[in-house]
């Protein structure tokens, strides 16, 4: 009789939790709908054959599948070299935001010193000024680059480093890129949170600060770092606001797919065109996802491998 | 003599003055030369009025821009106060429904490797390439414009989906809206979650699994563990993304505010005043950050004599 109650409760348990795990599924499910709703017509519309895009009947789900707008997409001017170009330059980002918050987060986060306080509320500050704001000042700082006036002194009225990788980098070295700011308080966060103790035992077995920081901290840090890593990567890749003002004249993917979506409102083939621009904007994005399916299993295994007691 | 050994272990307090420098100094080298550059540039706009003829020219005016925005431009004050009560409606909500998603995302719930990237999703929506393509294509209109054609909004979301589905059911118009407007909010808010679903994904990755293992072996349920372990752990990433939502929500483009000073500066050519209403804008929000640190600053000082006391 016991036996048979507690055999029940456990049944009962086991039921209860396949019953959540079933709700959380599908609560699950109704949110990536939303997520993915405004995706769905593009998807969908990019497998339509010609027919399809101008009879009326079809409305969602395409009578003739074809691959013919993927063709067209990856085929059209210059769309490949682009994207190779903006791998490169998301990465080159990627790794120096990462890095330089990396590093400003540690200094804020580890060392008592004057004027700490102040400099996290500059970190703070850079990323509450509106961008639009900064349109203008951004490119002339760019358009006549200079050092404290030593380039005018030289007589040159400084460099422009416009079209060139340089300014995006420059920005992200130190830490003032796209919503840079949060990516040194997300480290500085993480960086607290890490028991004193650790680095101090290193210290006493006689290791530096920069070695404790290399070996150390940062290994431990990798699921934060990787964080840090998909956003900036994610946030270059897709960027239209500083590309546009700093690099008008490179040939990055996301202008391409901006300029094909422009021209397609001029095109005679109007449906056609605007439904190639749109394809393109949904290849310009998978990498984006493959990439991040890649990393997100590195931000689980970083925790497992780095063995941090809490 | 705990202590002694304690002051011997740490460093120097001058060396700690040193590498904090040091680690902070790329920070300051582009703040100095970059910008600081950008920042003086944008001030002179807001005191200046500015003409595009051949090339820039500023005539300064002082103060009187900024005396425009607030004493005789009705819409600025007005639109500053849209946003931020938007803003306070918003950030409990987004904060929860992060935390909620995260905490679901790292369950053993079926496929969650497929959901991670959906809910990755909103992340890159909120930059400019897929809203900038949104707003200047037409194709999902038009491809919804047959089956949206009552759909006054035209928006294209789960919305309309959801409220056509209710007018087949014939639920009264009332009963629609209020509806319809829930949905809406919600295809709101999980865009605007995805960055802070990431960020609370990986700071419950870094709480240690032993924690967890203990709370088990103690016989903890689900309940007190997310309590007692998983969100005291979170609250340095809590803070994290109270600061990225506060910011986000006030300084995106389709602000109320942010869409009439960039209307102002790019339609109306009015370099100077737009700038100075967005230096208004920037103030008001920095203000209101310091109370949030202040606050949250006075929380922990409870707290740690909460907990004192309680040893006592």
């Amino acid at each position: 009789m016991t036996l048979n109650t507690a055999k029940l409760s456990v049944y009962k348990s086991k039921a209860g939790k396949l019953a959540v795990k079933i709700l959380l599924l599908l609560l699950l499910i109704g949110l990536s709908y939303i997520v993915l709703y405004p995706f769905l017509f593009k998807i969908l519309a990019a497998f339509m054959s010609k027919e399809d895009l101008y009879d009326s009947m079809v409305s969602l789900i395409p009578a003739h599948w074809t691959l013919e707008r993927f063709g067209t997409v990856l085929k059209s001017d210059g769309f490949l070299t682009g994207m190779l170009n903006t791998a490169l330059y998301s990465i080159g980002v990627a790794v120096c935001s990462t890095f330089s918050a990396a590093f400003i987060g540690y200094g804020l986060a580890r060392f008592k010193f004057k004027g700490s306080g102040i400099i996290f509320g500059l970190v703070v500050f850079t990323m509450l000024i509106p961008l639009q704001t900064i349109y203008l000042p951004l490119y002339t700082t760019f358009k006549f680059f200079d050092v404290f006036g030593i380039m005018s002194l030289l007589g040159s009225g400084g460099v422009s480093l416009i079209d060139t990788p340089l300014p995006m980098l420059l920005l992200s070295v130190t830490g003032l890129g796209f919503r840079a700011g949060i990516y040194v308080i997300l480290m500085r966060q993480y960086y607290i949170g890490i028991p004193k103790e650790l680095t101090e035992a290193a210290y006493v077995d006689g290791s530096t600060v920069m070695n404790t920081f290399w070996r150390i901290i940062m290994p431990m840090a990798r699921s934060m770092l990787i964080v840090v890593f998909s956003l900036s990567f994610a946030w270059q890749w897709t960027d239209t606001f500083y590309s546009n003002i700093l690099n008008s004249g490179t040939k990055l993917l996301p202008r391409i797919v901006l300029l094909m979506n422009t021209a397609s409102s001029n095109s005679s083939d109007y449906y056609v065109t605007l439904v190639n621009s749109n394809t393109a904007s949904i290849v310009a994005v998978i990498p984006l996802l493959i990439f991040y399916c890649l990393l997100q299993k590195q931000i689980i295994q970083g925790i497992e491998s780095s063995g941090i007691v809490g | 003599m705990k202590k002694t050994n304690k002051k011997m272990f740490s460093l120097k307090s001058r060396d700690d003055k040193m590498w904090g420098w040091v680690f902070v100094s790329p920070f300051i080298i582009g703040f100095l030369i970059i910008f600081l550059q950008i920042l003086i540039m944008g001030v002179r706009f807001a005191v200046s009025d500015v003409s595009m003829g051949n090339g820039l020219s500023f005539s300064f005016v002082g103060l009187k821009n900024f005396h425009y925005a607030l004493r005789v431009d009705a819409n600025f004050l007005k639109l500053l106060w849209t946003d931020l009560q938007e803003l306070v409606t918003t950030l409990p909500v987004v904060l929860i429904f992060s935390m909620f998603v995260a905490v679901v995302l790292n369950t053993d719930v079926w496929g969650r490797t497929l959901f991670r990237a959906i809910f990755f999703l909103p992340v890159i929506v909120c930059t400019g390439l897929l809203s900038n393509l949104d707003a200047s294509s037409s194709v999902v209109s038009y491809m919804s414009s047959a089956a949206a054609a009552s759909d006054s909004e035209g928006i294209a979301s789960a919305v309309g989906d959801i409220s056509r589905f209710l007018q087949t059911m014939q639920f009264s118009p009332e009963l629609i809206s209020i509806v319809s407007t829930a949905a809406n909010n919600i295809f709101d808010i999980v865009n605007r979650s995805g960055v802070q679903i990431l960020i609370f994904l990986a700071g419950i990755q870094s709480v240690s699994p032993q924690l967890y293992e203990a709370a088990r072996v103690e016989g903890a349920s689900t309940w007190v563990v997310f309590w007692k372990i998983t969100l005291p752990m979170l609250t340095p990433m809590m803070i994290v993304n109270l600061i990225y939502t506060f910011v986000e929500s006030l300084t995106r483009d389709d602000t109320a505010l942010l869409a009439y000073i960039k209307a102002m500066s790019s339609t109306k050519g009015e370099f100077g005043y737009a700038s100075a209403m967005a230096w208004i804008h920037c103030l008001v929000v920095a203000l209101l950050m310091i109370l949030v640190f202040v606050v949250i600053a006075y929380g922990k000082k409870i707290n740690k004599k909460a907990k004192e006391e309680e040893y006592k």
